[in-house]
């Protein structure tokens, strides 16, 4: 019976986590939890880089500094200052598509401490090689981000760290809207919808919030086998962006800021 | 060890010769005004005693040199220059930390308008000050205010700025034999910068800026130049920067001396505060930086930056700037677009075009009608010396994403992904 004591009281694995406190993107209806894994998947098109552009934006503006770990060269400045990024506080790690300079860059941007965000952006590398990475390598930069205020996002087509994630959403996309007809048409808007696989939308879940959502929050849930503790959540969006033909060809010079309209539909899958 | 200044305002301060033999009697570390000079007097409590018989000491000096003045005595450069300079041009006068309390407010470097508020409130001097609660202070009169709360709280950062004709410290090295490694070296840079270090510490001051040179066994010499953002005599972090720095581009022969020079800089106040956001210490960012540089290369790291001319990509990395944290004055709310994601190398395409319309496209990662597109769009800034060859446009392929098509003379590739 003398064994049983060195078996940890799960009320302790939920201590670990030094930073208890949220970011939340209102508009998406999505909370980042401080010293927490994230991960966003999604197929192509499905909005899962313009999140982590809107974290940063929040966070940059505020003076935190934040950094980019572009592993296959992917990452778009433009599209950054467009979503509100302050790109003076931003560090951009370029890795040319080399999958271990990428998880070393990283492991020493985590190690570094007091990032507001480390994106571990790997859209552009093959999932192939992706599910070749070790599982442990998560578990690593969980537990060595677990004492710091950084928010860890990974971003990829499929969905690769598993449990180590505190959160974990996919993306898909409805549709895109085109405005315009002939040869004269513009890119709007893409509605997409978002299901947590892990962890839970925020409690303020944008401007069309008719459906209650179960309680999902992480804070009870978080040491639990997630597959049967988590329900399965969605909710729909659409953002919106390109604009009219002069700020489409402009953007490149004055970086205007383009309209944006999202509206979220909430419903229980 | 709590610190202790002490200022002499004279109306002799044109002649500061006889001021500075003064406060060199008490002190290394002095700085000269414009009216009189402030000096380092920490330690001499145990020499001296209490700072009221420290002030006296200082008093009998100034008599026996002639020299009329008041004397600040407090534990920061800020207090002890606002005592001294409340009763200008009085002769021989001593002001004591218990007297900060009864200054006036008007000698605190205030606002007029906030003044005149105060004036209005019936608050006159430091201790009506002190009496209301701080925080109120800062949240009504805004964050330039809180450098006056600390100043009331005698918690000033101001930092003394010895004047000392030296700018820099050096330490040399001769090796018996040549060494090849410079990690091996390592610990004897360590005792060096041990020593250079407690030496620009003496003069009170910090360094940002060390030089490394090498007299080789080629017999040629190798210099390294080693900044950092911020002075620090953090000789860890030094090391560890100047390991890296060496390790990028090592020299190409075997090591015969070295001679490390390190500048002075005026040292840093702590300007962390309670509310201040999350960034890495300014070691640990410089650290990192250049461990990644090391890892990825010289030019993968830094600062994005948006070029201002009509490219298909322009943007650049700016590999010499470093974050700065710097804060939005006005945050805009949550705002969203679609993102773009660009495709390295771009993947080469093979299209159907039918009556000038896009069909059909085939690409090593997918294939499919095209669903919507737009387009066509140029891009080109430097039209003098390029033509507008490449063209664009927006494709949304069925079963698959929104792409950036692109067309240089007859091979076509996708760009990018909208995302």
């Amino acid at each position: 019976m003398g064994n049983l004591s060195l078996v940890k009281s799960l009320s302790h694995l939920q201590e670990e986590q030094k930073y208890t406190d949220e970011v939340v993107l209102e508009r998406w209806g999505i909370a980042f939890l401080r010293g927490g894994l994230a991960e966003i998947a999604g197929e192509p098109s499905s909005g899962k880089t313009s999140l982590p552009l809107t974290l940063l934006s929040q966070l940059t503006q505020t003076g935190e500094i934040c950094a980019v770990v572009d592993s296959a060269n992917s990452f778009d400045p433009c599209s950054a200052v467009l979503g509100g990024v302050e790109l003076e506080n931003l560090l951009w790690v370029r890795c040319g598509g080399d999958l271990e300079k990428a998880f070393m860059s990283a492991d020493m941007l985590v190690q570094a401490k007091g990032f507001g965000v480390v994106w571990f952006n790997l859209n552009g590398l093959s999932q192939k090689q992706l599910r070749m990475v070790p599982k442990t390598y998560w578990y690593r930069y969980r537990n060595r981000i677990k004492e710091t205020p950084t928010i860890f996002i990974v971003t990829a087509a499929e969905p690769i760290v598993g449990s180590a994630s505190q959160r974990s959403f996919s993306f898909t996309r409805d549709r895109a809207l085109w405005s315009g007809v002939g040869r004269y048409k513009l890119l709007r808007e893409f509605h997409l919808s978002c299901h947590s696989r892990k962890g839970s939308f925020s409690q303020n879940r944008g401007t069309r919030d008719n459906t209650s959502i179960p309680n999902a929050n992480p804070s009870n849930i978080s040491y639990l086998p997630t597959a049967f503790a988590v329900p399965k959540l969605s909710h729909r969006g659409t953002i919106s962006g390109l604009g009219t033909v002069s700020e489409r060809r402009s953007r490149h010079f004055s970086g205007t800021p383009l309209p944006i309209k999202i509206e979220f539909d909430y419903t229980e899958i | 060890m709590p610190k202790l200044y002490a200022c002499i305002i004279s109306p002799a301060a044109e002649d500061p010769h006889g001021l500075m033999a003064v406060a060199r009697d008490f002190s290394y570390s002095i700085e000269m005004l414009e009216d009189g000079v402030v000096f380092d007097v920490s330690g001499l409590e145990r020499l001296v005693g209490k700072p009221r018989l420290i002030a006296e000491k200082i008093l009998e000096q100034l008599r026996s040199q002639k020299i009329p003045g008041s004397i600040g005595i407090a534990e920061t450069v800020d207090t002890a220059s606002l005592l001294a300079r409340q009763k200008k041009g009085l002769e021989h006068v001593i002001h004591l930390p218990d007297s900060f309390q009864k200054l006036p407010l008007r000698d605190l470097e205030i606002e007029q308008d906030t003044l005149n508020v105060f004036h209005d409130l019936g608050f006159r001097r430091v201790e009506d000050l002190l009496a209301i609660p701080r925080d109120e202070l800062i949240r009504r009169y805004g964050g330039e205010f809180e450098r006056v709360v600390k100043t009331i709280e005698q918690q000033g950062e101001r930092l003394l700025t010895p004047n000392v004709k030296e700018n820099h410290v050096a330490w040399a090295y001769d090796l018996d034999f040549p060494v090849e490694d410079f990690e091996q070296l390592i610990f004897i840079l360590n005792h060096g910068l041990d020593k250079i270090f407690a030496e620009v510490h003496h003069h009170g001051f910090s360094t940002e800026h060390l030089d490394i040179t090498f007299r080789l066994q080629n017999k040629t010499g190798r210099d390294y130049e080693i900044k950092t953002s911020f002075p620090t005599l953090d000789k860890t972090f030094w090391l560890k920067l100047i390991n890296l720095r060496i390790s990028m581009d090592s020299p190409e022969a075997g090591i015969m001396a070295f001679r490390v020079t390190a500048y002075f800089t005026k040292p840093r106040p702590a300007q962390r505060g309670l509310y201040a956001v999350s960034r890495p210490e300014p070691e640990s960012l410089l650290l990192t930086v250049g461990k990644l540089k090391k890892l990825v290369g010289v030019d993968n790291v830094g600062v994005p930056v948006i070029l201002d001319q009509r490219l298909a990509q322009p943007f650049a990395l700016d590999a010499d700037a470093l974050p700065k944290g710097k804060e939005k004055i006005e945050v805009r709310e949550e705002h969203s677009v679609i993102a773009f994601s660009y495709f390295h190398p771009p993947v080469s395409a093979e299209v159907l075009v039918r009556d000038k319309r896009l069909i059909f496209i085939r690409t090593r990662l997918f294939a499919g009608h095209v669903r919507e597109y737009s387009g066509v769009w140029k891009s080109n800034s430097k039209w003098w010396d390029r033509s507008w060859k490449t063209q664009e446009w927006d494709v949304e392929i069925d079963g698959h994403g929104v792409y950036r098509l692109c067309k240089v003379e007859n091979d076509w590739f996708l760009a990018g992904e909208y995302d």
